[in-house]
């Protein structure tokens, strides 16, 4: 088990990661979630023992990493664009980390798991090409084989479907979570697609500024937003000061009705955009400003009179035009309200 | 984010650095402060006035004007024949490309004295053209260009082949003219490469001196040559030297103000790789100016070295072998004291020497450079670069008034030859070397370490591959700079122990046609040598870019 406690890093004077507390159980799948620069790559680092951490302690199983070499961890880091070896081909690259660790394997014992992990990521029999011949998915698996070979504690992935074009990125989530489950692999995985880390994991960490921002099963993440940076980095944009009393909540937009969930008060809330459906009893009354068409749904921007305007999810038909008024109620199910400080309950 | 870079110890550095450090104090050093001492210093103290009659006397003011003027002239004269040449090959893609790049590149490889020879034979007063332009400037100009051809083509060829052509596009679609998109948009993004180009051009061209002793006239000498004729002819040594300050004193001035302009001139602009940007040419208009500016280039590359093998086989009467047989006899009226195919035998034992210590010190010098930042491996490269800089013709002088007398006395010693070539190699290796084990990129040793590798075995799978070809690399440059080195070796050279540029020279002041095609066919040999060297240097190398 990983386990990091209060771990801060800096870069001159510039904090990297701050207070950063972290555990990963064995065979748990874990994602790291957060914008460009909030410090997801250098945790990997400290972790990996690329860098030294400027204060708390990384341990595994109990037993303090500080003292430990990059080579001796035993851990497996694959690269943001991979850092394949040029010089060598397929093969090659697979079976270095076999060769590293395994001093007494025989070169068949080599062969035969270099056979049975290349064809585990889809690419049986490409030993011999060459790694700058490949396309960038083949060299994503090459690198993925070559992280998984040695059969790694801990494997840890840094934006690995980055520079992917987007059907292979929305493929290779499924394929990605059989593999770890296959081989029960521990697994830290960074990424800036909040898709992809709900997707990938049993559980995501946001990142921000280099301090955790969150951390939770994706599915609570997702319905209950923890603060108001994560609920925006998920892609919730109606977010709100709301007065709360009686399960009734007085918006900007109009007054809905909230669960028994939502305390009474001056209250952050954020309506989720599938949470409203047509009704002309309804409270919420604007006219459609934007649409975007998105095959099962049509994202609406409303203008609502003195109010911010809201995001929302139609599914229903006929699907609303430009310049449509539209009289809505709100699910109450789908209105949360937002902890004033930062963290979430653990 | 630098961790896994191995660093050396300073001790360590120091340790590597110390045979490099006194090989260039004993080989490099004390002859040009010979060359000073002796010029500088007389009987009577510091001689002053004698410095100034020298440097300002009608003669010598000649001479350094024409050293410039001809040196401007061949700059620009290499540039505009060679921007169109790096356009095609930087736009363009076509059938035998790889082909034509690689024998544009050839003359720059050459040794100074075959691409003399190649003049010679196509404009000289043997011409099979009927062309006799030997002794004028013309030879020279054109000499010039050709040699320095392949360094505009391919430095900006080079960063014009990773410009975004989409820059142009865009100006184009926003009103711009073909030949403005070009003057407002591309140019100002090739001007450093240029001005990079033209400087480097600018300093052999300065420093030319086998193309112009060959080729040119009494009245066209360029200081190097001078200082050649006053120690050999006049023995003179005192005004020799004066005149070798000079040298030095406008050379280091010329190196500043590169090091200065490559500074300032940091590219700017997107650059992509090279593979997206060229395309086939379409449609007549670009087809024919491939085609023209492709056949051009072959003319001006080909032709001279074609006619140059045609001379060594044309005797008196029709083409024979005569001058490949007689390069195996000591002629009667031969100015060389041995069979001119003895001068094939020293070179290549001399230039195999020279592969060892060269590529051995250079070796040295290149993983404290690579393996250190900061100002020792700063000011150590700087160093090494000295000799490259100094004209070959003062460090052989430097070489004769320093180490023929105690404490160093070698001048019998048939080192004294290889001595300096590897003095001349080393930057070459340093240069090949220290931009291969620095391209390793750091995240490759990382995921070695993190896949288990101890640091010992990061070193050992990661660099030392690299490194490896570094080696091959740099010894097939040393290997070809012994070959074709013509200024130092012509002063220290003994009579019985010629090189073959040495033994070229020689039969060329020679009389008869047989005497000058012995000159051309040794000529060809040392042009197939080096060029052998050469391939598989470029065999090695790969698609890295060329650095000077």
């Amino acid at each position: 088990m990983l386990e990091l406690v209060n771990v801060s890093a800096r870069f001159g004077d510039r904090p990297v990661l701050t207070d950063i507390d972290l555990s990963v159980a064995e065979g748990e799948l874990v994602s790291v979630l957060g914008p460009s620069g909030a410090g997801k790559t250098t945790l990997l680092r400290l972790i990996a023992g690329l860098e030294a951490p400027s204060g708390g302690r990384i341990s595994w199983d109990g037993r303090d990493l500080a003292g430990v070499a990059v080579h001796e961890r035993s851990f497996g880091l694959m690269f943001q664009d991979y850092a394949l070896f040029p010089h060598r081909d397929v093969f090659d690259n697979v079976a270095f980390g076999l060769r590293m660790r395994g001093e007494g394997a025989t070169a068949g014992a080599v062969r035969a798991r270099v056979e049975e992990v290349l064809a585990l990521v889809g690419l049986p029999g490409m030993e011999h090409r060459s790694v700058d011949r490949l396309s960038g998915g083949e060299q994503q698996r090459v690198a993925l084989a070559r992280a998984i070979a040695p059969s790694p504690r801990l494997l840890m992935l840094d934006e690995p479907l980055g520079s992917l074009d987007r059907g292979l990125r929305e493929r290779l989530p499924f394929e990605l979570r059989s593999i770890f489950r296959q081989l029960g692999l521990t697994v830290l995985y960074v990424t800036h697609d909040q898709e992809e880390a709900l997707g990938v994991a049993d559980r995501t960490v946001v990142l921000h500024d280099g301090r955790i921002e969150a951390d939770a099963a994706p599915e609570a993440l997702w319905l209950t937003p923890p603060t108001e940076f994560v609920a925006r980095f998920l892609g919730f944009e109606n977010i709100c000061l709301a007065t709360v009393a009686a399960r009734i909540a007085t918006t900007p937009w109009g007054v809905i009705s909230v669960s028994a969930e939502v305390a009474p008060g001056r209250q952050r809330l954020v309506i989720h955009p599938d949470a409203f459906s047509p009704d002309p009893s309804g409270s919420i009354r604007g006219t459609v400003s934007a649409r975007i068409f998105r095959g099962d749904h049509v994202r609406v921007r409303l203008d609502v009179p003195n109010a911010p305007p809201l995001e929302l999810d139609a599914r229903w038909v006929p699907l609303p035009a430009l310049g449509d008024a539209l009289t809505l109620t709100v699910d109450p199910a789908g209105v949360v309200s937002l902890p004033e400080a930062g963290m979430l309950p653990r | 984010m630098d961790g896994h870079r191995p660093a050396l110890s300073g001790r360590t550095a120091l340790l590597l650095s110390a045979a490099p450090l006194i090989f260039l104090g004993v080989f490099f050093v004390w002859p040009v402060a010979s060359i000073v001492l002796t010029g500088a210093v007389g009987p009577g103290g510091i001689r002053s006035s004698e410095l100034i009659d020298t440097w300002l006397s009608p003669h010598t003011r000649a001479v350094v004007w024409f050293t410039l003027w001809q040196a401007v002239i061949s700059t620009v004269l290499t540039v505009l024949v060679a921007l169109p040449g790096a356009y095609v090959m930087a736009r363009y893609e076509f059938r035998g490309k790889r082909l034509v790049r690689a024998l544009a590149t050839i003359p720059f490889v050459l040794p100074t004295v075959v691409v003399a020879s190649a003049f010679l034979a196509l404009l000289g007063p043997r011409s099979p053209i009927g062309v006799d332009l030997a002794g004028s400037i013309w030879a020279i100009l054109l000499a010039h260009v050709f040699y320095n051809y392949a360094v505009v083509l391919r430095l900006v060829g080079g960063v014009w082949s990773r410009l975004d052509p989409r820059t142009e596009e865009a100006a184009r679609v926003l009103g711009a003219s073909r030949w403005r998109a070009f003057r407002e948009v591309t140019l100002p993004q090739l001007r450093p490469a240029i001005i990079s180009a033209s400087s480097i051009v600018f300093l052999f061209t300065f420093t030319s001196f086998g193309v112009i002793l060959l080729l040119g006239g009494q009245g066209t000498a360029t200081l190097e040559v001078d200082i050649y004729r006053t120690t050999a002819e006049l023995l003179d040594l005192p005004a020799a030297a004066a005149l070798a300050i000079l040298q030095v004193v406008g050379v280091f001035a010329l190196l500043v103000l590169y090091a200065r302009t490559q500074e300032r001139l940091a590219v700017t602009g997107r650059l992509r790789a090279a593979a997206d940007v060229a395309r086939p040419p379409s449609g007549r208009r670009a087809k024919a100016i491939v085609a023209a500016t492709v056949g051009s280039m072959l003319v001006l590359l080909v032709v001279p070295l074609a006619v140059l093998v045609e001379r060594s086989f044309a005797g008196d009467g029709g083409y024979s072998l005569a001058a490949y047989q007689g390069l195996f006899t000591v002629g009667s009226q031969s100015g060389l004291f041995v069979a001119p195919i003895q001068a094939v035998t020293n070179s290549l034992g001399f230039a195999l020497f020279v592969m060892l210590l060269a590529t051995a010190l250079g070796l040295l010098a290149a993983a404290v450079i690579a393996y250190r930042t900061g100002w020792l491996s700063r000011g150590f490269d700087a160093l090494l670069m000295l000799p490259l800089g100094t004209s070959a013709v003062t460090l052989g002088f430097g070489f004769i008034v320093a180490l023929d007398r105690p404490p160093i006395d070698l001048r019998t010693s048939p080192l004294l030859i290889p001595l300096a070539h590897t003095l001349v190699a080393i930057p070459f290796v340093v240069r090949a070397t220290v931009p291969l084990i620095r391209s390793i990129e750091p995240r490759l040793r990382e995921a070695a370490a993190v896949l288990g590798a101890s640091p010992r075995r990061v070193w050992r799978e990661i660099d030392g591959p690299v490194i490896v070809r570094a080696v091959l690399i740099g010894s097939g440059f040393a290997f070809a700079v012994s070959l074709g080195e013509f200024g130092a070796t012509l002063f220290i050279a003994r009579p019985d122990t010629p090189t073959v540029p040495v033994a070229i020279y020689r039969l060329l002041g020679l009389p008869g046609t047989l005497n000058f095609a012995e000159a051309m066919a040794m000529s060809a040999i040392l042009m197939v040598l080096t060029g052998g060297a050469i391939l598989v240097i470029e065999r090695l190398r790969g698609n890295e870019a060329v650095s000077f």
